[in-house]
């Protein structure tokens, strides 16, 4: 979808083109002009601003810049995150001219990035704007990368120097910075004509708020600074694309069909549901015909992990899994050996139905007997309304109760089989992941909000979900040093919620929002899992086999030397925090981090962690000291 | 109560029982289950000489082992299969 609306803006898609390739997709006639009518309506708005009626546009004065901020205001951009300055200085010339704007330093430019990302998903789809300076480009790049995976709607804002100076490969410019992560952008443009700066500005916010979102560059060249004159102001929401498409009836007449006459189905759900907002509905429909859901891969919890058809996360590991005769995959991608995160492939001699926004991501590797191209939420609701107009209520109550009790049971004792797993080592030390996670759950708020950054097997001892706790991340996008700076734009979104940032010592280090978190008075929880290991490169090292693991030595992923004091660190940026090894006092460090959260200021729990797979007393690494590969003391 | 517990789990076994089909082959079980995290040819399960009991302890979360938990997905013959392609001195 992205790519054909990409094409169709860049002009290289005529206007029967696009319709006839998202007919091609499955998308309905209508569905496909009402998308058509918004594109073309932000398409012509400017190509002469002559004739506009004057009730909506509102002329300004000012340079580049001005350009930019007026209409990021008028498109409701309250916050701007951004990096130390560099090229992008003029901005806030504009920034402090508008009171109505507030900017958020980070010490590194992939903590604006996170920021803006969690500011954009705590507040519901409000549009994340981070200031990125060109070569600070390279050191946000990682959590570009992590924002497009989640389809998180963002504006990367870059400068560059005069035209007259261009493309002569100075120190900063060997190369586009822009055109080096263009494989991380949904859109992105480069504007060099003073005119055409609001024009722009609002196809950038239209491009990246238009599901499926992702960032979008918008780059501005110095003499667009220096330009002044007089700009047309228009109001964003006259260049709003609607979502909700929907698919063809009769390809969701036969994938209801396929949901009845399936004898053990299976939904496996992603991010599209809930970026479409299509959780609630999504319950409806499992609970319809009792069908067990798993969680695919995606940011967020897109059916409650403790509700009574969940499965947890998808895995093969399963019997369901293996003996599932249909797979529903909504708004998820297709579960693959190829993900870093073991998920899939699917199970053979399984039907499988997937539907998503995103053309790319339908039938890409796997055999799929139906693909189907719509909204989540569209799709959910429609097929809700199929399945009922197909069956007899007596025949949806039959199929209910015969399933229900099956379902329920088996999930409750794979629960119970887990708990009782868990339990065993409920009291040992280093404290077991089971343990911090369900002290965790137990003590924060029913609403809080929880970011978490790479940490894949915590996510099934939490309460979240819809009306639960706000789940944001394990991040699929797997490039560290995400959670803390998403957690302070979370906060920024929803001052009123209990927020927490979890991560392990690995992840931590790359992190680097400590001091933005502190000055900007952001009262967030801090907890590190603290195994001193990048645990699961590891763990994996080791159940692979290979000379390292025969020999019970890794080179790569030993943290415990030097044993970093996180706590200290924390206190350097004046931030409390404390150290827990007995498992037994960790609800009492809980409490006090939540107390002090209360009272407005970041804590940081830094807990002494089991490692994982089977690599807890592996502590050898290769000692090397450059100090004595010296032959003079120098 | 009671028997309509037992009733379900009587249903689990019977639709989810894996053990209704014809046990595959342990190389190909391998291949679909193992091989993402112990690597093709058993390369990383070589260090493993305990017994069936305690491979299939294993593969059911009984053991203090972090592995991903299979209970329930193989049958007998099954987990016979596997423990066999795992413990042959050159597997497939």
């Amino acid at each position: 979808m992205r790519s054909l609306i990409r094409q169709y803006l860049d002009e290289g898609l005529s206007r029967r083109g696009f319709i006839r390739e998202l007919g091609a997709l499955g998308v309905s006639l209508a569905s496909a002009q009402t998308l058509l009518a918004s594109l073309s309506d932000a398409q012509a708005d400017t190509l002469s601003d002559a004739g506009l009626d004057e009730s909506i546009a509102r002329i300004v004065t000012g340079n580049g810049s001005d350009m930019i901020f007026e209409t990021f205001e008028q498109a409701g951009v309250k916050y701007i995150f951004h990096g130390c300055g560099g090229g992008t200085n003029r901005f806030f010339d504009s920034v402090l001219q508008r009171p109505g704007l507030k900017n958020f330093l980070a010490t590194n430019e992939g903590q604006a990035v996170a920021m803006a990302e969690g500011y954009h998903i705590a507040s519901g789809g409000e549009l994340g704007v981070a200031m990125i300076p060109r070569p600070g480009l390279m050191n946000a790049g990682g959590n570009i990368h992590n924002a497009m995976v989640n389809r998180s709607s963002m504006i990367v804002l870059t400068a560059r120097e005069h035209n007259k100076f261009s493309n002569r490969r100075g120190n900063i410019e060997l190369v586009e910075w822009e055109d080096v992560l263009d494989p991380f952008m949904k859109w992105g443009y480069k504007m060099q004509n003073f005119g055409r700066v609001p024009e722009f500005t609002r196809r950038a916010i239209k491009v990246a708020r238009t599901p499926p979102g992702g960032p979008v560059f918008l780059q501005m060249t110095e003499n667009l600074y220096q330009e002044t004159g007089e700009g047309t102001i228009l109001p964003q929401n006259r260049f709003h694309v609607a979502g909700g498409v929907r698919a063809k009836p009769e390809l969701i007449e036969q994938a209801a069909r396929m949901l009845i006459e399936a004898e053990n189905p299976m939904l496996v759900v992603g991010l599209e549901v809930t970026k479409s907002g299509g959780q609630a509905e999504l319950i409806e429909l499992a609970e319809l015909l009792a069908i067990p859901v798993m969680q695919g891969l995606s940011a967020f919890a897109d059916f409650p992990s403790r509700h009574e058809l969940a499965l947890g996360w998808f895995t093969r590991f399963s019997v369901y899994m293996r003996k599932s005769d249909l797979m529903l995959l909504i708004g998820s991608q297709m579960p693959d050996e190829g993900h870093y995160v073991l998920t899939g492939p699917p199970a053979e001699n399984t039907k499988i139905c997937h539907i998503s926004l995103e053309p790319e991501m339908l039938a890409m590797a796997w055999p799929t007997d139906l693909s189907i191209m719509a909204d989540a939420r569209a799709a959910i609701v429609d097929l809700t309304e199929a399945v009922k107009s197909m069956l007899t209520k007596r025949r949806i109550t039959a199929i209910r109760a015969a399933r229900h009790p099956v379902v329920t049971e088996y999930i409750q004792a794979d629960r119970a089989r887990k708990l009782k797993r868990a339990k065993r080592f409920w009291d040992r030390t280093p404290i077991t992941y089971p343990r911090l996670s369900t002290e965790l759950n137990d003590l924060l708020d029913d609403d809080a909000i929880i970011v978490s950054e790479s940490l894949f097997d915590v996510a099934p001892w939490f309460d979240v979900g819809h009306g639960r706790k706000l789940q944001i991340g394990p991040q699929p996008g797997e490039v560290l040093g995400w959670a803390t700076g998403v957690a302070l734009g979370a906060k920024l979104a929803q001052p009123d919620r209990q927020v927490v940032a979890l991560s392990g010592d690995g992840a931590f280090m790359f992190q680097n929002a400590l001091w933005s978190l502190s000055r900007y008075d952001a009262p967030v929880l801090i907890v590190i899992y603290n195994n001193k290991a990048y645990n699961m490169n590891w763990a994996f090292n080791r159940t692979g086999g290979g000379a390292q693991a025969r020999a019970k030595k890794d080179l790569a992923t030993y943290l415990g030397n030097p044993d970093v004091d996180y706590v200290m660190w924390a206190k350097s940026h004046g931030i409390d925090g404390e150290g827990v090894t007995d498992p037994g006092k960790l609800r009492a460090a809980i409490k006090r981090g939540i107390g002090v959260v209360r009272d407005g200021r970041p804590y940081l729990l830094d807990v002494h962690a089991e490692r994982w797979g089977g690599v807890g007393d592996y502590t050898w690494h290769p000692e090397i000291s450059i100090a004595g590969m010296r032959t003079r003391k120098v | 109560m009671t028997t309509l517990r037992l009733l379900c789990a009587v249903a689990v076994l019977v639709i989810l029982n894996p053990a209704n089909g014809a046990p595959a082959d342990g190389a190909d079980l391998y291949a679909q289950f193992c091989q993402g995290c112990h690597n093709n040819n058993a390369a990383g399960l070589q260090q493993f000489t305990g017994s069936i009991e305690e491979f299939q302890g294993i593969l059911e979360g009984e053991r203090d082992t972090t592995m991903p938990d299979f209970y329930g997905v193989f049958g007998p013959e099954e987990v016979a299969e596997l423990y066999r392609y795992i413990r042959s001195p050159e597997p497939g």
